[in-house]
């Protein structure tokens, strides 16, 4: 009985902490389809702000508690107007450029700050004792304090001329507009309300949680099923999002381990987007959410990943000229001219390069983006270190490892894919569930030490050999030429592979289908099945060069990482989206650049990478290879002007 | 045998009578067009012929088969091709490409992988050549002027091989000597496969100098060639004050 209403306690006080945090995420996506990844930092810097005010001796919790909201709104609203309010009309930009603002904020927490846990006091403590048993009195208070925040929050979008307004420039923004609405100030009021809510958040449970810069990213990944299960921009459906969520967790937790009810609640979460699109409480949302989800949103932000020409030749004839022959004697004469450290160093950025392409592949050309390749890349390199571990001694353990390594992705791409795909859930919908998906795949390898090595990563496990198994095996290992040899193969393989499909007219669809997928379906064509088809061969690859990196790299659970899928989105922006050849290039760049820089900056490496992110939506959406493309394109000009003025 | 009939066809949306009792029937190698105000239905009877709405009452026969029933895709296949009124083209692909992408709609998944084949690059080129962009082949679609941008659509129609064309308004936002060009070339095209043109410019009407239909209310009020109908007082008095007929 005691462990029944436990339970039920825990899950409500997890659910009222997830409807919480949750509640700012779901009124700035209902009114504007923007997903803020900075969410969570939002939520962290409220902690912060109350462990902050502690250290200062003010009068412990209670000033933090009304600072709390108050500060974080501040940074909302400084967010807002120096960078959001750019983005608005380009739903998929956005999620990039508040994923920078995110971790450039995480950043600054750890270098001012410092990486250390922190801890507030507690303001309530004590026991309620009833039926027997007691439960802390500070979460039963927050399960309180949670149920009147929801219910001022319902009142003042219903109840409230604020509220009016905010109703009226979701329905048509135009039209409230031309009524005298500052539609503008509203963008701004409801940025700013859901920043300090997340605040209040963080405040609140600031002093039951370790105060850390990392402490947003835990919550985040659910906050975000709370929001889509719920039913977008629907504030009861957070509710019912969150009780659903919080409640499944903690009842699952009393059986099993946490991880794996995590992986559960993420399981149930796909399954009901497959099921209901619109959430489980949602029946037609807000437009622009709903144009969120059926991926039309993205429509409008063509512009930046439209056409690319190729590198230096604007007619396809010579494209394959000078620049592959440059490379391939490149790739070719390395081994000769470097040591075997720089060899090693080289393999692995060649395979970063080819999960580079692989991205790029769906993100460039379809449109797709997945904040979940690098799950991708590391069940790839888990199938065949975990194959060499355990059965390594069998002769041929190495292809068993490898078909592991390809079809391990492609089963999970085609299983997320169906589930998303058909179901229209596409554009930044779908980058936040592979979001969620890559949050929690990555927390299971790190908690399931026994078996992936968590973040110490799998030591001693055999060569992976190949060759004729029992007869002739070749070792592939670190140090080697060959090694090196059979990497820079694939991926030239791969690249040709690649290249030849994108030139042929199913690239021409994929970038159609990213133009209109309305009108492509109105030809004829089965626009999901296509999305389908291109994300499992993308992830296939993924799982390839995932393999590949096994021989040269460290498995261990930071591949699967979210940060490693963000370094590959990375690669992908600098050398330009929609170019193979970009991808590849802007993997090698940016690797040797991390490399050689000083340690100074490698301490603010990330800090560099989350402003790169702000930056590059900004200012320069085409990266590496657009650039090189307009600048020839400038030369060109000037040259035919040349030629027609002689 | 008719292109296509349409018989005593009727279409409501709850109190409203959007098409009442219409007849019509489109000869092969015909080229007809619809007038009519605003609201008279027109749009509405394309929805009914393509089937993004099915007629409350009377039928709908293409070469003598029943509609009833099938799907747009459906009707797609079976070749009726539809330009809308705003141009639905792919802004990012080249006007080449466009057209390559509307051909390849119901081709199996082994062709679209595999490389060009000559018989679609020639029909490509046949369809360059009727919307007069053949010079312009290679430029980003988005890149064009409004004109162009419905000739295109128009093409993109065409390469998709249909086998009666119908035209909302393919001359909307274009300039007089636009609307000239488009004029000849819609003639062209129509030497060999039907179509219905739905028009409000009636500068465009009278240099194809067909046949036309005019329809008020749901209803056909008129039909034949150009010239009687310019005389027809009843049509004059629905395009009150409109002189130019």
């Amino acid at each position: 009985m005691e462990f029944v209403i436990t339970t039920i306690f825990n899950g409500a006080s997890l659910a009222a902490v997830l409807i919480l945090i949750s509640l700012g995420l779901a009124i700035i996506f209902g009114l504007r389809g923007v997903i803020n990844l900075a969410h969570g930092e939002f939520f962290m810097l409220g902690a912060y702000t109350v462990w902050w005010t502690e250290s200062l001796g003010l009068p412990a919790f209670w000033t933090g508690f009304v600072l709390a909201p108050i500060v974080v709104a501040c940074i909302g609203w400084l967010i807002e107007r120096s960078f959001i309010r750019f983005l608005y009309d380009r739903p998929l930009e956005t999620l990039l450029g508040t994923w920078g603002v995110s971790i450039v904020l995480r950043e600054l927490i750890r270098i001012l700050i410092g990486p250390e846990h922190r801890y507030a006091t507690q303001p309530i403590t004590g026991q309620l004792a009833m039926f027997g048993f007691e439960y802390p009195l500070y979460r039963l208070a927050i399960i309180a304090f949670t149920a009147v925040v929801v219910t001022l929050v319902i009142l003042l979008f219903t109840r409230t001329d604020f509220g009016l307004r905010v109703q009226a420039t979701i329905r048509d923004r135009g039209m409230a507009e031309a009524i005298g609405i500052n539609t503008s100030r509203i963008d701004q009021s409801v940025f700013v309300l859901g920043a300090g809510l997340a605040g209040l958040a963080g405040a609140v449970m600031g002093p039951v949680i370790a105060i850390n810069p990392n402490m947003g990213l835990d919550y985040f990944a659910r906050t975000f099923l709370v929001v889509i299960i719920g039913g977008i921009g629907k504030i009861l459906g957070v509710v019912g999002g969150g009780s659903l969520i919080g409640m499944s967790e903690a009842g699952f937790s009393a059986f099993l381990k946490p991880v794996v009810a995590q992986v559960i609640v993420l399981a149930m979460a796909i399954l009901v987007i497959r099921l209901r699109p619109q959430g489980l409480f949602g029946k037609t949302s807000g437009s622009a959410a709903k144009e969120v989800v059926s991926g039309t949103a993205i429509t409008q932000s063509k512009g930046s990943s439209a056409r690319f020409p190729s590198l230096f030749f604007k007619n396809e004839k010579y494209d394959l000229g000078a620049k592959y022959v440059f490379f391939l004697v490149l790739l070719a004469i390395f081994p000769g001219l470097i040591s075997s450290y720089q060899l090693d160093l080289l393999s692995k950025f060649l395979t970063f390069s080819m999960l580079a392409l692989s991205l790029d592949l769906i993100w460039g050309y379809a449109g797709i983006l997945s904040f979940a390749h690098s799950v991708f890349f590391g069940l790839g390199s888990y199938g065949l270190a975990l194959t060499l571990k355990y059965w390594g001694h069998i002769p041929g353990a190495t292809y068993i490892g490898l078909a592991l390594a390809v079809g391990l992705p492609s089963f999970l791409a085609l299983i997320i894919g169906y589930a998303m795909f058909f179901r229209r859930v596409g554009g930044v919908y779908f980058a936040i569930v592979t979001f969620a998906l890559g949050g929690i795949l990555h927390s299971v390898t790190i908690v399931w030490i026994r078996f992936t090595g968590g973040l110490n990563g799998l030591y001693g496990f055999p060569n992976p050999r190949l060759g004729i198994p029992g007869l002739w095996e070749v070792e592939i290992s670190t140090g080697m030429v060959s090694t090196y040899y059979l990497i820079a193969a694939v991926l030239v393989l791969i690249y040709i592979l690649t290249h030849r499909l994108m030139r042929s007219p199913f690239g021409q669809i994929l970038r159609a289908i990213n133009d209109n997928e309305e009108r492509m379906e109105s030809f004829g064509y089965n626009v999901p099945a296509v999305k389908l088809v291109i994300f499992v061969i993308s992830c296939a690859i993924a799982g390839i060069s995932g393999a590949l990196y096994v021989p040269v790299g460290f498995v261990s659970a930071d591949i699967m990482g979210i940060l490693f899928s963000t370094s590959a989105i990375v690669w992908v922006a600098v050398g330009g989206r929609g170019t193979l050849f970009g991808a590849v290039l802007g993997a090698l760049v940016v690797n040797y650049l991390q490399v050689y820089m000083s340690d100074v900056l490698v301490f603010y490496w990330y800090l560099i990478i989350g402003l790169f992110f702000v930056f590059v939506v900004l200012v320069w959406p085409d990266g590496i290879i657009g650039i090189f493309n307009r600048l020839a394109q400038r030369l060109n000009n000037r040259l035919k002007v040349r030629y027609e003025l002689s | 045998m008719n292109c296509l009939e349409v018989n005593n066809v009727t279409k409501r949306f709850g109190g409203l009578i959007a098409i009442q009792d219409l007849n019509l029937q489109i000869e092969e190698k015909e080229l007809r067009c619809i007038i009519g105000p605003n609201g008279a239905g027109k749009t509405t009877l394309f929805n009914l012929i393509c089937g993004n709405l099915e007629p409350d009452e009377g039928q709908i026969l293409f070469k003598g088969e029943s509609l009833r029933g099938r799907s747009v895709a459906e009707r797609s296949c079976l070749g009726i091709g539809r330009k809308f009124q705003s141009p639905g083209i792919f802004g990012s692909l080249s006007v080449r490409e466009n057209l390559e992408v509307a051909a390849l709609g119901k081709a199996s998944i082994r062709k679209i992988t595999s490389p060009r084949d000559e018989k679609l690059k020639n029909r490509v080129e046949d369809v360059l050549a009727k919307i007069e962009l053949m010079d312009k082949r290679d430029i980003v679609a988005q890149e064009l002027s409004h004109g162009e941008k419905q000739w295109l659509e128009i093409g993109m129609v065409l390469t998709s091989n249909p086998s009666l064309l119908l035209l909302d308004e393919p001359t909307a936002g274009m300039t007089s000597a636009e609307t000239h060009r488009t004029s000849e070339m819609i003639q062209r095209i129509c030497e060999e496969i039907p179509a219905i043109v739905i028009e409000h410019d009636l500068k465009f009407v009278r240099e194809i100098g067909r046949n036309i239909t005019v329809l008020q209310r749901g209803s056909v009020l008129a039909e034949g060639p150009i010239d009687e109908i310019a005389k027809d007082e009843t049509v004059r008095q629905a395009y009150l004050g409109r002189a130019v007929l």
